[in-house]
């Protein structure tokens, strides 16, 4: 098997990355699911309903409310983003919602920035976690990647902090590259 | 040099709080919201109420040993009947379920966690309570509900004291079933890795979901049927009640309406574990795997169609006799493609028998037997003569013992290894195998023919005509509830990480994203130029093109 990480190494070293969540629920989905239990649910509780037994009635309802809820969540979970930018000086990360923005924003100088991954010494289960972090700041990335995707993307962090800092050929490759801000 | 403005956003992941340690000490379990703790949680509570309802199914052979009363008086024993059923329905199968999908379906998925974590830590913790509150009633006047799971008026209403706990206890066992249930759907619909399309699901999430389903349609009903037998009993309401005008028959149908589809709740995930491992141990994929969900989904509709099947005997127009005779023998059509379609995985296989495959064959050959008998309690004329005889108790604990149960334990001795990275012991396994194997028939299978000539369940005296059957049945569940604790021994072990280390894959023919761990591109992370705006965002969100091919 090829190591994705080598296809990936020649890719630019001014790079972004914009981590989501799992989103495979999509509107129209959540509404076709939300009817089709709502026609169960509330047709069996109309039934009972109609024929005196009304008391099924309110737990129906307060039921599919928590189902709406839940599905409601979900979907406006699914806009957030984090987005780490490898910049020629910095890395930039912001955290934030599609469509609002980044809501919080950190900058490390990318020479002095290290990652790595914390494990929970005692608790084996515990999810690990992924930082950022320069001279006592840290910055917790990724929480809704797996374990898996987070080892994957530190290595890669690794290795563009890594270049960044050590190889001055590489910086003087890439820098006539049009960069937003820099 | 660098800033930093902070706005907290209460439903994004928050980024600042890397400072608070872990819990420590009990505290941890009492906190946790990661779906392997609460896994774990609730696996451990399912074998406890498995153990106590254990203890009270032994209460109940000891006492048919012989006929007359030997041990208990008839009250207490119809305690024990009652609260055995609720304790395994609710306490010990379905929160082991639920306790495998918590494990399970993230890591099949592909997700960090379930989708909404302290909704699980809720549900899970609900359960405890509810359970303390149902076995308390034993120690209240009038003792515990004794009139059977089914609570049944006007015989229910005639519980002591301890009646609205009973019914307290129920509902907050249906909130639990809810949430987990709903942290299922969301899960499995919304946190699927890119590229792992519905169809390509596992099965087991599969069934799980239209489980789920289910669980949403049809709690309501028994929340609200509970609700009314205690207005019945303490509000002078008549929903039930024939001298007020109500009719006591329709709290039947309105159960049933949610028992049947109930024990459907019980046996498809069960389906789904067998259908995952029987292809490990095969070397094969499942043969027919869009059927299987085909099947499954089917068998889900028919169930809300054939509840009365339950009241044969009640006195229903024939019209209704005949619909819900045929209704429920077409639940055998789906039934038989799941079951044909396990046969044909194996067929020409190379198979080998590590104990989950000795436990998930048993269960396919069990559970046909279980089907069988259902079927023969499905034509409404002979139901008449089956319907409350041992018969039916002998056809629901083939399919709820060997059925649902194998299967957990099947599920658990197969993901154990991955989920404490130590190999359970084998011969020890198969020693626990066919000690349950033999002696869940020799319990259960005499039950066949003192049902059919004629020995009543729930009631503690019999005929003497059915003394041997009874001594076979008795001793059957005697060594079978010993041998369980070989399984918990062999499963201690495990977890307190003494015997072989287990491999990544520890089943050589295992397929599916929970055996590897993969090390394909961060799934849903995105690479590319700068000079993204904030507003392009939404643009970048679906990175999903060329991850398929890291699976399957
Ligand atoms: C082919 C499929 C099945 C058929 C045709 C079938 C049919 C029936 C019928 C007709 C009865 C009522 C008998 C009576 O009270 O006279 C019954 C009872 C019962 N069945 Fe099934 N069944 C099937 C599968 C299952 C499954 C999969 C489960 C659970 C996992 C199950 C659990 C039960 C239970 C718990 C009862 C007894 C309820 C009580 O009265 O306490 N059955 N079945
Ligand atoms: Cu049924």
């Amino acid at each position: 098997m090829s190591d994705p990480l080598d296809l990936a190494i020649g890719a630019s070293l001014e790079t972004r990355f914009v981590l989501s969540p799992n989103a495979s629920l999509s509107v129209r989905g959540a509404w076709a699911f939300m009817i089709l239990v709502s026609l169960a649910t509330l047709g069996t509780a109309s039934w009972c309903a109609a024929h005196g037994f009304w008391p099924v009635l309110p737990f129906a309802g307060l039921e599919l409310a928590a189902v709406g809820w839940a599905l409601a969540v979900s979907l406006r979970r699914n806009r957030y983003r984090e987005v780490v930018s490898f910049e020629r000086e910095r890395v930039r990360i912001e955290f934030g919602v599609v469509g609002q923005g980044a809501a919080a924003r950190v900058e490390l100088p990318r020479g002095w920035t290290r990652t790595w991954i914390e494990r929970d010494a005692e608790r084996r289960h515990a999810p690990t976690r992924l930082l950022l972090g320069c001279s006592g700041q840290q910055v917790q990335i990724g929480r809704c990647l797996t374990d898996e995707e987070r080892e994957v993307l530190v290595r890669r962090f690794g290795q563009l902090l890594k270049v960044r800092f050590g190889r001055d050929d590489d910086r003087a490759a890439h820098s006539e590259m049009t960069l937003g801000e820099g | 040099m660098a800033s930093h403005d902070h706005a907290h956003d209460d439903h994004a992941h928050g980024h600042d709080d890397h400072h608070h340690g872990p819990e420590k000490g009990i505290m941890r379990w009492i906190k946790t919201t990661n779906h392997k703790d609460l896994g774990t949680l609730y696996l451990i509570f399912s074998f406890t109420m498995f153990f106590i309802g254990g203890l009270m199914s032994l209460v109940i052979r000891a006492e048919l040993w012989h006929p007359g009363l030997q041990f208990v008086d008839p009250e207490f024993f119809n305690q024990m009947t009652t609260l055995h059923a609720l304790v395994m329905i609710f306490g010990g199968v379905m929160p082991g379920f639920t306790g495998l999908a918590n494990w399970m379906v993230p890591m099949m998925v592909g997700a960090s966690d379930m989708a909404l974590p302290r909704v699980n830590n809720w549900g899970f913790w609900i359960l405890p309570f509810a359970f303390t509150l149902l076995l308390s009633t034993l120690f209240m006047p009038g003792g515990g509900p004794a009139g059977g799971w089914t609570m049944y008026p006007p015989l229910v209403l005639q519980t002591g004291e301890g009646f609205p706990f009973l019914i307290f206890a129920i509902h907050l066992m249906g909130i639990s079933s809810i949430t987990g249930a709903i942290n299922v759907v969301v899960t499995v619909l919304n946190l699927r890795a890119p590229g792992m399309t519905l169809l390509k699901m596992p099965l087991f999430c599969w069934t799980w979901l239209i489980t789920a389903y289910l669980l949403i349609a049809t709690m309501p009903v028994l929340a609200g049927a509970v609700t009314m037998l205690l207005t019945d009993k303490y509000f002078a309401t008549s929903f039930f009640t024939a001298s007020g005008g109500g009719d006591p028959v329709m709290f039947q149908h309105i159960f049933w309406f949610f028992g049947h589809p109930e024990v459907y709740i019980l046996i498809l995930p069960a389906f789904g574990v067998v259908s995952t491992i029987i292809p490990t141990f095969a070397r094969k994929t499942l043969f027919g795997y869009d059927s299987m969900v085909y099947a499954t989904a089917s068998i889900a509709f028919l169930s809300f169609i054939v509840w009365a099947h339950h009241m044969f005997t009640v006195g229903m127009p024939l019209a209704g006799e005949l619909f819900f005779m045929f209704s429920t023998m077409l639940i055998a059509v789906p039934t038989g493609v799941k079951v044909f379609n396990w046969i044909a995985t194996m067929w020409r296989g190379s198979m080998t028998f590590e104990t989950p495959m000795l436990f998930a064959i048993a269960f396919v050959f069990l559970f046909s037997i279980g089907g069988f008998s259902g079927l023969m309690l499905a034509i409404a004329p002979v139901d008449f003569q089956y319907h409350d005889t041992y018969f039916v108790v002998a056809h629901f604990h083939y399919v709820l013992v060997p059925g649902a149960v194998f299967s957990i334990i099947a599920a658990v001795y197969y993901w154990i290894p991955k989920w404490t990275g130590v190999m359970y012991n084998e011969f020890w396994g198969k020693v626990h195998f066919w000690l349950s194997a033999i002696f869940i028939n020799v319990t259960f299978f005499p039950q066949h023919f003192s049902g059919l000539a004629g020995m009543q369940r729930r009631v503690p005296d019999y005929a003497v005509q059915f003394v041997d059957f009874n001594m076979i049945s008795t001793i059957g569940a005697f060594v079978f509830f010993i041998a369980q604790f070989i399984f918990i021994f062999n499963m201690i072990a495990c977890m307190a990480r003494k015997g072989q280390k287990a491999s990544d894959r520890v089943w050589e023919g295992a397929h599916g994203l929970e055996w590897t761990v993969p090390s394909p591109a961060p799934y849903h992370t995105f690479e590319d130029p700068p000079r993204i705006g904030d507003a392009e965002l939404a643009a970048v969100h679906d990175s999903g093109a060329g991850y398929s091919d890291h699976k399957h």
